[in-house]
């Protein structure tokens, strides 16, 4: 029986230099890769955001929290100018 | 159309519409937003969404809390911003409030060209400890904000 909710994997092996295509205009490059670190090269139009994906999940949970915390302004503290 | 209305059109129309060419993290489907300045509390601003209304969030001024930090930015940031060779962006960070406790994102600024209309969300990886920095302390002590070093 197959489990529709398991989507494979593609995998694929790549050499230093070498590149993968995805759809028309996104391209990964692999620049190099040693010491278990594989540095890459992304293409991609400028509306295709590019994240390392762990910073992408903090930074989207920052943001929806600021989302669901907004109050009204006059609630916001009255700040003293700091100086 | 009364006065007032058109008034309220006019300054409408001025206010800054960012365009977020690559969005933002958890709200890419929104590119359009709105900058307005939050009244008698001039270290905030209002980042309201142009295509939802349930989205939006303030962001602060981090500068005057946190004196030692810097935004360095990419080259790939400044392209996005249409930064001119010299040109700093304005930079502010988004505000979250949970238990009437305020916190803010070090880590990953907004950049604002008010020139060419546009944001960006940054990323800044020496601050990436500096997620979600609580600013009671700040606040509390007026005569001496802490200054965030970078880690």
């Amino acid at each position: 029986m197959i489990n529709k909710a398991v989507r494979l994997m593609l995998v694929l092996t790549r050499k230093n230099g070498e590149s993968l295509v995805i759809g028309e205009n996104i391209t990964i490059k692999v620049i190099s890769a040693e010491n278990g670190s594989v540095r890459l090269g992304v293409d991609a139009p400028r509306e295709i955001p590019v994240y390392r994906q762990e910073i992408y999940q903090a930074i989207r949970e920052e943001n929806l929290r600021a989302v669901g915390s907004r109050k009204n302004p006059q609630q916001l503290p009255k700040l003293p100018p700091s100086k | 159309m009364d006065l007032e209305a058109r008034n309220l059109s006019s300054s409408a129309w001025e206010r800054p519409v960012l365009h977020f060419s690559r969005g933002l993290p958890g709200l890419e489907r929104y590119r359009w937003f709105e900058v307005t300045p939050v009244p008698e509390n001039h270290f905030f601003l209002m980042l309201q969404s142009r295509e939802e209304e349930a989205v939006g969030m303030f962001l602060l001024d981090p500068f005057p809390f946190f004196p030692g930090y810097r935004c360095q930015l990419s080259t790939s940031d400044r392209e996005d911003l249409e930064l001119d060779d010299h040109q700093s962006p304005l930079i502010y960070t988004t505000v979250s409030i949970w238990n009437e406790e305020m916190f803010t994102n070090l880590a990953a600024p907004i950049g604002i060209n008010v020139a060419r209309r546009k944001g960006k969300q940054v990323y800044l990886p020496e601050y990436s400890k500096q997620l979600r920095v609580s600013l009671a302390e700040v606040l509390a002590t007026a005569a001496g904000p802490k200054i965030a070093e970078p880690l």
